[in-house]
């Protein structure tokens, strides 16, 4: 009888420094909802520490390329950025069955079925000549009760889905934390190619029992007969669609080409002059408040075609 | 077209999957239902508001929680229906096809010796009744709304509560599962036909638990209690003077801590107070839920490596089937034996070179001859070209008293024929073989079942073959005639316990195969012995204090047992078995 109520209460504490994060995740994209789920606006670099080779290549970025290459068709988002996108997410725990010790979580979101391990059991990291990965070699340590994950060995991909890129030298760093049913994570991204300073974002979920994530099968087809050395970009100088933000959305221009120093609030007091200003706003003016949706803005940029 | 594909995926994936509810995380049992029974535990003799048999209440009775002491039940897991009441913190998680998606089953991991289950969301049919029975049994479920419904048979034997009351290994579980928010109700309904007269229900509650850990259950037998070697903790009927002590205690009338199915309800207490209260029914209800039944017709499973177990034939058949060909165990019954060779041409093409007789029943050895007569004895030495038919047969092994009993009359039965004889006898307690890589142990515990008996321990594959000592489908056969007595059977049950290793939570490890019956490990070994053993007791101390054979058939000192073990016809019915034990135990009662 002894035993019975030692062991109760030894398996009653928690273990100092855990958390508990398997469930089915909903997420919640009242944050950054239009660039994450209509998506980013072509030009819109707003608030992003790139440089100017990123610059240059978001501004070359056309957005066809994603039909015409057929091997970018199925191409899930990488770990960094696959929080942001469609991330309905099962976390599953994997156990050591001898010392019932988490050796890892398992991740898996709904968008091309993004799988990832986050590796708990303190193994080293892999050369440098190992595999570069969409979703990286990731490991975790715990920091009171949140989860810090570190991540290595991603392929190159991008910041957001307008064509600034990420290169296959970055590495970053997550902060997973649980308050109740609620899960934020705050992702820190840091590319000496292409960052000027470290990109910190967050997202939400909240626990949904209810949810079930399905297949999201994708096979490759040619969307767009081209010649085989073919990729759509567009040449330095030409893309036509880099003003249109500032011109949606009344800004500066200067301030839609980003840079660290746009991440800041004291940026406001010497943001550019604007060009075109709007009377009213027109385009997702309300998006994802109060469960909106944002789908289909239909005013169009004025003075210039859209 | 991107966007649309977004809006589609997401709505898709928003939406919840009607009739499906994820259960996984990490859940703290909670304990405000029923905390004294289920944490400090429950009072001796409380049977109260459990619908119990007069047979469960005698076992109920007899039990002595010395009983845990024993070697074979120190890490003995809760079954899966007691598993949650206990200690009873619980990991919930699943695991899902990744082709489809689709959950394939949930795990479950309890706190409380480690107790690990599955529940198989599939649609995948329960196993056939020769397949073993484990603590956890064999779980599938469904959605039924957002509430899943689990059925569980093949359970082993086990208890409704910690205080003895049984719970046997012929009932099913039903269990609903509930999720509201953060919170988890089980409820659980068991159906016993050979313990309860009504399905027992309850309920069992767990919150979200985020921060908790549940650490490893290591358990390691230790010799806790030195007592005389064979003996089984437990109350003689009448003698248990702990029972009054909850009425005492609470103030209740001794007849309602008793149980039965109208302790259960509500209208009891008027009763009570009126002092009318009913005598408990103690019939067992028809068989709501049937047995799983074994399979019809002969067929094989294999049990661990080269190793299958051959039902349907008479007695169970062992086939070691490997590179130097194939060794049996037991032969069947004669008339079964075509459709026995059927089944040994899909396990191996290659010769039988040993047969083994675990003793002389026909339904061991009716096979001997025309099966012998196709394998190929493995000669070579001094006999190799010497003569032509040194190679021709399977050897037949056997213990030299089954020969002697083949060959004479005596104990009723005709002599065998030539061909039907075992060619190879041993003397002796045992006698080895190496043989398709594996050491082979035949090992003879005098006058069990016979005084012929073999058990046979393959022990690279870890399997034992039992022969008649051990089956699950009724006491064990004394065959006085033929040189078996109770005490032999007991000492043989017990050489059997002393040969194991059982792997966690005492189960599997080595597969014990028995006489007849499903396959089975030592926890079932175990049960059988203390059956018997406690059987033995009752009747021994019966005779010593001078009580006729009538008399003890009359008293029924197995009515706890019977309604699994017993039977009223047939070849080997209760009062056949309570006769040959009293008779063995000797003139004075001694053993």
């Amino acid at each position: 009888m002894i035993r019975f109520l030692a062991v109760t209460l030894l398996a009653s504490a928690p273990v100092f420094g855990q958390v508990d994060f398997s469930g089915n995740w909903a997420p919640l994209y009242h944050e950054d909802l239009p660039d994450r789920i209509p998506g980013p606006e072509l030009g819109d670099y707003l608030g992003l520490p790139l440089n100017d080779a990123a610059r240059l290549r978001a501004d070359s970025y056309d957005a066809d390329r994603i039909s015409v290459v057929a091997e970018y068709q199925c191409r899930p988002h990488s770990a960094d950025y696959s929080m942001r996108g469609l991330a309905n997410m099962r976390v599953d725990p994997i156990r050591d069955p001898v010392t019932q010790r988490l050796v890892a979580f398992h991740t898996r979101i709904t968008f091309q079925e993004m799988e990832r391990t986050i590796w708990l059991d303190g193994r080293p990291r892999p050369s440098e000549y190992a595999p570069h990965t969409w979703q990286g070699f990731s490991t975790g340590t715990w920091n009171d009760n949140m989860l810090d994950i570190y991540t290595t060995h991603l392929k190159e991909s991008y910041l957001k889905r307008n064509g600034v890129p990420r290169s296959d030298k970055a590495t970053f760093t997550e902060h997973w934390v649980r308050h109740g049913n609620y899960l934020t994570v705050a992702t820190v991204v840091t590319d000496p190619a292409f960052l000027t300073e470290p990109l910190v974002r967050t997202q939400t979920w909240v626990l949904d029992p209810g949810q079930v994530i399905s297949r999201d099968i994708c096979e490759t087809v040619a969307e767009v007969p081209k010649a085989a050395d073919y990729v759509p970009n567009h040449l330095p100088g030409t893309n036509p669609f880099l003003h249109e933000v500032a011109d949606w959305y009344g800004l500066p221009y200067e301030a839609t080409r980003g840079g660290a120093e746009t991440l800041y609030p004291e940026y406001r007091k010497k943001m550019g002059k604007v060009e075109r200003s709007r009377d009213r706003c027109e385009r997702y003016c309300s998006c994802g408040a109060e469960g909106q949706v944002c789908l289909s803005p239909t005013a169009a940029p004025p003075g210039r075609q859209p | 077209m991107t966007a649309s594909r977004l809006a589609i995926a997401i709505a898709l994936a928003s939406f919840p999957l009607f009739g499906q509810y994820d259960l996984t995380g990490e859940w703290g049992a909670r304990y405000h239902e029923d905390q004294p029974e289920r944490i400090p535990g429950p009072e001796l003799g409380d049977y109260l508001g459990l619908p119990i048999s007069d047979a469960a209440r005698l076992r109920a009775d007899s039990w002595d929680a010395s009983i845990a002491t024993l070697p074979e039940w120190q890490c003995r897991p809760h079954p899966a229906d007691y598993g949650t009441r206990g200690p009873a913190d619980l990991r919930i998680w699943k695991e899902v096809d990744t082709q489809t998606q689709q959950v394939i089953a949930y795990h479950t991991h309890v706190q409380w010796q480690a107790q690990e289950r599955t529940i198989w969301m599939d649609g995948r049919p329960h196993p056939s009744g020769d397949e073993p029975h484990t603590w956890q049994g064999f779980s599938t479920g469904k959605w039924d709304g957002n509430q899943l419904t689990v059925t569980t048979t093949h359970l082993k034997e086990g208890y409704i509560r910690r205080n003895g009351v049984p719970r046997s290994d012929r009932a099913t579980l039903v269990e609903h599962w509930i999720r509201h928010g953060d919170f988890l109700t089980l409820v659980s309904m068991i159906t016993d036909p050979v313990y309860l007269t009504e399905p027992f229900i309850r309920t069992t509650n767990w919150e979200l638990a985020l921060e908790q850990a549940i650490d490893p259950y290591p358990c390691e037998v230790a010799e806790e209690v030195q007592r005389p070697e064979g003996s089984v903790p437990h109350h003689l009927p009448g003698t248990n003077t702990f029972l009054p002590e909850f009425a005492k205690r609470y103030g209740l009338s001794m007849q309602a801590t008793r149980g039965g199915a109208e302790t259960m309800y509500p209208e009891y207490r008027l009763a009570m107070r009126a002092s009318n209260a009913p005598e408990p029914d103690a019939h067992p209800p028809e068989h709501t839920q049937p047995e799983a039944s074994p399979q019809a017709g002969i067929h094989a499973q294999r049990v661990r490596g080269n190793i299958f177990m051959l039902s349907g034939a008479g007695g169970n058949i062992t086939v070691d089937a490997g590179s130097e060909g194939v060794l049996l165990v037991d032969t069947g019954l004669a008339d079964q034996t075509e459709k026995i060779l059927g089944e040994f041409g899909k396990i191996s093409d290659k010769p039988i070179r040993y047969i083994i007789n675990t003793n002389l029943d026909p339904d061991h050895t009716g096979g001997n001859e025309k099966i012998a007569k196709l394998g190929q004895t493995i000669a070579g030495g001094d006999v190799t070209n010497l003569t032509d038919d040194a190679r021709e047969g399977a050897k037949v092994i056997a213990h030299q008293e089954v020969v002697n009993r083949m060959t004479s009359s005596d104990g009723g039965r005709p002599p065998s024929p030539f061909g039907m004889l075992p060619t190879d006898t041993y003397m002796g307690s045992k006698k080895d073989l190496f043989f398709n890589d594996e050491g082979v142990r035949i090992i003879h515990p005098k006058n069990a079942h016979t005084d012929g008996d073999s058990i046979v321990y393959f022990r690279r594959s870890d399997v034992i073959s039992t022969g008649d000592i051990f089956t699950t489908i009724g006491y064990p056969v004394i065959d006085l005639a033929h040189g078996g007595s109770i005490q032999g059977e007991i000492d043989a049950l017990n050489q059997i316990l002393g040969q194991v290793i059982t792997a966690r939570n005492e189960e599997s490890g080595t597969y014990i195969i028995p006489g007849h019956g499903r396959l089975c490990d030592a926890a079932d070994v175990a049960y059988y012995r203390d059956m018997v053993t406690i059987i033995r007791d009752r009747i021994l101390d019966m005779k010593q204090k001078g009580i006729t054979l009538d008399q003890v058939k009359a008293a029924k000192p197995a009515r706890d047992y019977d309604p699994r073990w017993g039977a009223n016809s047939g070849p080997w019915t209760t009062d056949m078995f309570v006769e040959a034990v009293y008779k063995s135990l000797g003139e004075k009662g001694t053993h």
